[in-house]
């Protein structure tokens, strides 16, 4: 080994002495010829000058004699390497060009990769052997509202009521164990406005075992923990730790406490656990402590509300189908037992692997969304990859001369190919090296917009995102190498040693076939970016049923622990407010607009025998004022009036929704309701004529409660406040439920600090958060339209700069090679206008051809797109492709008018002078 | 007629034959191998320093002529080169083949005679 490092030392040293030798030969060369001129009797100068000239190029011949010393393969990679890093230097702008333009291309899909294979790939961090651990999906058909039966759409989803749950446990032969988690979800922790919000996770004691996740410090939740009587423990994440211990040991003993529920602090995770999903949680809660307290009341008995994700390992020798084939039939006989009607008994368990992405499930944006940036990124890099391509080959057309001469001295098809080759690599490695830096900023931008709860073990530059650039600069640099070293060695026979002639014919199908594709994926760039803003643009602008862009809300509700709401100061709260300047009217409410809602088990209704089970109906009682404050419009019948309280006729308002799915295509007004107790202990179904129920007096618009599509408006009905809490008899947590609607002049968010202020005089109990105005909240609701626009518009951006780029680069050849013709044409007598626009043609057939491509393309991949846009926004949308074709014939006519501008200025008197 | 247009393009290889040659007559550097081929094909023949150098240099790496730093008439060092045993080989070889080719496209080009 030394030897040989020894004798290539070596070889390199003799080798710098023979480039000496030959710098030294030329030099004698010129000096022979100087004096041979001067002795013809040319002055030193002249003579020296025409040295030089009749030498031609030193540096060119320097070059070409090496190539003819005869290495062994590694001191001709050397030296090839040298040539192209010098020429890389050389061509400063060139390179440039190249190398920006693939790190672009590259490093955006270093960073999705890193993004992609985490959601698709790779099994969340510190999960033992994750291939034997299963998750557990239902396939089953949803409750449609209209005919109120299980026929809707089959969707499949990985959460369970503890009924269902419950199934799989008691089945220890196929199942060797069998857990559970709730997704995180934010929770408030502490007390007042300086309280933070934590994601907390409910799991089941055997969670952590199950998945063989170790804590880094102290102890998991341990089965031991789901029993009743436990002390209420908790263990936590690493990111939680590092943020309120600083990383320290202490946080083991210290307390988390959640609606007045102190938890001891057990473990501590270690760094990039997340559970089963990387999806971020602060805290684990041993899911049976949690069931005793507020947020979990009730759910193991009802079986609604709370639901798990179920995980399981299968007992050895159990395949997976035969598990899930009986675990569908115990699901089944179950359904048809129970009085479960608005359930498909026909339900199907199927078990997938433990990431989320793999299962039959659809996904949702936030998996669906960096999957479309994926694609988006893909075809960031196919025009990089055109564009380098091109320069490539326009730089080969511009070297024929020099590739002539090395074939002329026998350097060879393949060798002049190599050189080409070994050029794409150096200008990839740095390519790959600037990819790098920008898919470590990407990445965390990428991070922090698509997947803003995740947590992630290591920085966006992970392994997989390291070798994805390498790779892909590899492969990109050689493709794009291809046809410039195929063209070159093609044009050994045909070149000669006379110029440029004849270089545009060559290669100029592909160069142009290159243009077309960049176009034709920048046309579905730009399309996708205006479909997306279309659809943001639709989703702002949507009507969701309240006065969006005026409501202020506050939350005034609490936990079973607490006391009930003190009237007298929650309506001191509302005078105060009402009092602010910008304040139109306040309204009162036990659910909140875009926000909670609240569910009665008890309701019958007048000619219906089913109600729909699942969301909703929901019961909100109001104020007189509710409807006019939030902006709800009264479809038929009236409102409430001030009239309506205690001691009058009951009455009740619906939703539109609820009187669709209750009394279809019949009148709702004058129907009777039985609410809250008095549905359960009243024997008869109740009609017009039964004395003392509640008339619907009215039916009310139906908000987006919770989405934007049409299917998402939930039936609900609304009571009047003041009857609603003396004359019924309703669960207690109502009069710990309030909101006040604040409806505002201008624009709701400036409220927020002062009606803050008011509320921590009146509440200092209650944190910062409940103070919200709807803006804000919608903003978060369409926020896959607002990041998805600024993505493609970023990648629509990059992609038409680069897009010009290459046709500039193309035009401007083609321009510089046509330069005596133009001339020619001028002298023939073509004004500079017809050469404008015979260039400008040029550049925008070539567009419009990619347009067509495109346009087409467009069409094929839209169907993917579709589930990502706004609702009757089609991907197929006639005005967002025509704003993409203005755009990119914009591009293209600017891309050629500098070329073409040159050519006409063409100077006949040069052509005519060269000819 | 301009003096340029009686110039005759050299044909692929036929340097060398011309190389090997001019060396016939004793070791010589570039520039004197460039003068002497056009001194002698009366300004027919112009060798371009651009395929000179490389040339010597490959037919040094193929052993045919060695070099080696000498000085020139003028006191300049210069870098001289000599024919080998092979090279001579090669030359008579070379020229023989050249002149058959010679002869044969004469004979294409002028049956009559």
């Amino acid at each position: 080994m030394w030897r040989r490092i020894c004798s290539r030392l070596r070889s390199l040293r003799h080798w710098r002495r023979r480039e000496a030798e030959l710098d030294e030969e030329i030099r004698f060369h010129l000096a022979e010829e100087t004096e041979e001129r001067m002795a013809e009797g040319l002055s030193p100068e002249r003579a020296l000058a025409a040295a030089r000239r009749d030498f031609g190029n030193v540096t060119r011949l320097r070059e070409i004699t090496r190539e003819t010393w005869g290495w062994g393969p590694a001191e001709r990679l050397f030296q090839d390497l040298r040539h192209a890093i010098r020429g890389v230097r050389r061509h400063r702008g060139y390179a440039c060009a190249v190398v920006l333009t693939l790190a672009f291309g590259i490093g955006l899909n270093a960073a999705i990769f890193g993004l992609l294979s985490r959601l698709f790939l790779q099994a969340p961090p510190h999960i033992e052997e994750p291939g034997g651990i299963h998750r557990v999906w239902v396939q089953e058909r949803d409750l449609r509202m209209d005919s109120l039966a299980p026929t809707g759409a089959l969707i499949a989803s990985d959460r369970m009521d503890w009924a269902d749950f419950s199934l799989l446990r008691a089945d220890p032969t196929r199942f060797a164990a069998v857990g559970g988690y709730t997704a995180p979800r934010p929770i408030r922790h502490g007390r007042g406005q300086s309280a933070d919000e934590l994601r907390v996770s409910w799991v089941t004691g055997n969670l952590f075992a199950l998945l063989g996740a170790r804590p880094a410090l102290g102890r998991s939740i341990l089965p031991e923990d789901d029993d009743l009587g436990a002390p209420p423990v908790a263990t936590i994440g690493h990111g939680y730790w590092k943020r309120r211990f600083g990383g320290a040991r202490p946080a083991l003993g210290s307390t988390v406490s959640f609606d007045d529920v102190t938890y001891e602090i057990v473990g501590v995770m270690p760094r990039g656990f997340a559970g089963p999903e990387a999806s971020a949680a602060d805290v684990w809660l041993p899911l049976r402590i949690a069931a005793t307290g507020s947020s979990g009341n009730g759910w193991q008995r009802t079986g609604t509300g709370f639901s798990l994700t179920p995980l399981v390992r299968l007992a050895p020798g159990v395949t997976a189908e035969a598990a899930g084939a009986a675990a569908t039939a115990g699901l089944r006989g179950a359904r048809a037992d129970q009085d479960s009607w608005w359930r498909d008994a026909q339900a199907t368990v199927v078990l997938g692997p433990i990431l989320k992405a793999r299962g039959p499930g659809a996904l949702g944006d936030d998996m669906r969304l960096p999957l479309v940036v994926g694609g988006v990124a893909l075809a960031v890099l196919l025009i990089a990859t055109a564009n380098v391509s091109n320069l490539l080959m326009l730089r080969v057309a511009t070297r024929r001369r020099e590739l002539a001469v090395r074939h002329a001295l026998g350097a060879g098809r393949w060798g002049v190919g190599r050189l080409l080759v070994i050029e794409s690599v150096v200008l990839a490695a740095l390519s790959g090296a600037a990819a790098l830096a920008l898919a470590a900023v990407a990445g965390r931008v990428l991070r922090d917009t698509l997947l803003p709860r995740f947590w992630w073990a290591d920085g966006p530059l992970d392994v997989t995102a390291i070798t994805f650039a390498g790779v892909a600069a590899l492969a990109v640099a050689l493709v794009a190498a291809l046809f410039p070293a195929v063209y070159a060695a093609r044009s050994r026979g045909i070149a000669r040693l006379d110029g440029l002639r004849g270089a545009r014919a060559l290669g100029a199908p592909v160069r142009t076939g290159l243009i077309v594709v960049q176009a034709a994926l920048s046309l579905v760039l730009l399309d996708g970016a205006a479909l997306f803003y279309r659809s943001f643009e639709a989703a702002r602008q949507l009507d969701i049923g309240y006065a969006k862009e005026r409501l202020l809300t506050v939350w005034l509700g609490r936990g079973l622990e607490s006391p009930p709401l003190d009237e007298s100061v929650v309506d001191s709260l509302e005078a105060h407010v009402r009092s602010l300047p910008g304040v139109l009217d306040v309204a009162q409410g036990t659910n909140t607009p875009l926000g909670t809602v609240g569910a009665m088990g008890g309701l019958r209704a007048d000619g219906a025998d089913r109600l729909p089970r699942m969301n909703g109906p929901f019961v909100n009682f109001v104020t007189s004022n509710y409807f006019r404050v939030a902006g709800q419009g009264i479809r038929d019948g009236r409102g409430f009036t001030r009239w309506d309280r205690t001691g009058t006729q009951k009455v009740a308002v619906v939703n539109t929704t609820f009187a669709g799915i209750v009394w279809p295509g019949r009148t709702a007004v004058g129907r009777c309701l039985f609410v809250g107790r008095e549905a359960t202990t009243r024997p008869s179904t109740p009609t017009p004529s039964t004395s003392d129920c509640t008339t619907v007096v009215g039916v009310a618009e139906s908000p987006l409660e919770f989405g934007l599509h049409e299917t998402d408006r939930i039936p609900h009905y609304y009571l009047p406040l003041e009857q609603g809490l003396a004359d019924y008899e309703i669960p207690e947590r109502f009069s710990r439920q309030r909101t006040l609607v604040v409806r505002t002049q201008g624009d709701p968010g400036r409220l927020v600090p002062p009606v803050l202020a008011a509320l921590a005089e009146l509440f200092p109990d209650l944190p910062a958060d409940r103070v919200q105005s709807l803006p804000a909240i919608y903003a978060t609701r369409i926020r896959s339209w607002t990041v998805g626009t600024g993505l493609f518009a970023a990648a629509a951006l990059l992609a038409l700069l680069l897009a010009a780029l290459g046709l500039y680069a193309i035009i401007a050849f083609g321009v510089r090679q046509r330069e005596l013709e133009f001339g020619i044409r001028r002298a023939l007598g073509a004004q500079p206008s017809d050469l404008l626009r015979m260039v400008l043609s040029r550049g925008c057939a070539l567009t419009l051809i990619g347009i067509a491509a495109g346009a087409v393309a467009g069409l094929w991949i839209g169907r993917w797109v579709a589930p990502l846009l706004f609702e009757g926004i089609s991907p197929r949308d006639p005005l967002a492709l025509a704003a993409a074709i203005l755009v990119l014939v914009t591009a293209a006519l600017a891309a050629s008018l500098l070329p073409a501008r040159r050519a006409a200025r063409a100077d006949p008197r040069q052509a005519l002078q060269a000819e | 007629m301009s003096p340029a247009d009686h110039r005759v393009d050299l044909l692929y290889g036929t340097l060398d034959l011309l190389i090997l040659r001019t060396l016939v007559y004793g070791p010589s550097h570039g520039h004197a191998i460039a003068r002497y081929v056009r001194h002698v094909s009366e300004d027919a023949l112009r060798i371009e320093t651009g395929s000179l150098y490389p040339a010597l240099h490959k037919l040094e790496g193929r052993g045919w002529i060695a070099a080696e730093w000498k000085k020139s008439d003028k006191g300049k060092r210069a870098r001289y080169y000599r024919l080998t045993l092979t090279g001579r080989k090669q030359l008579a070889l070379q020229q023989s083949r050249w002149e058959q080719l010679a002869v044969a496209m004469a004979r294409v080009l002028r049956p009559a005679d």
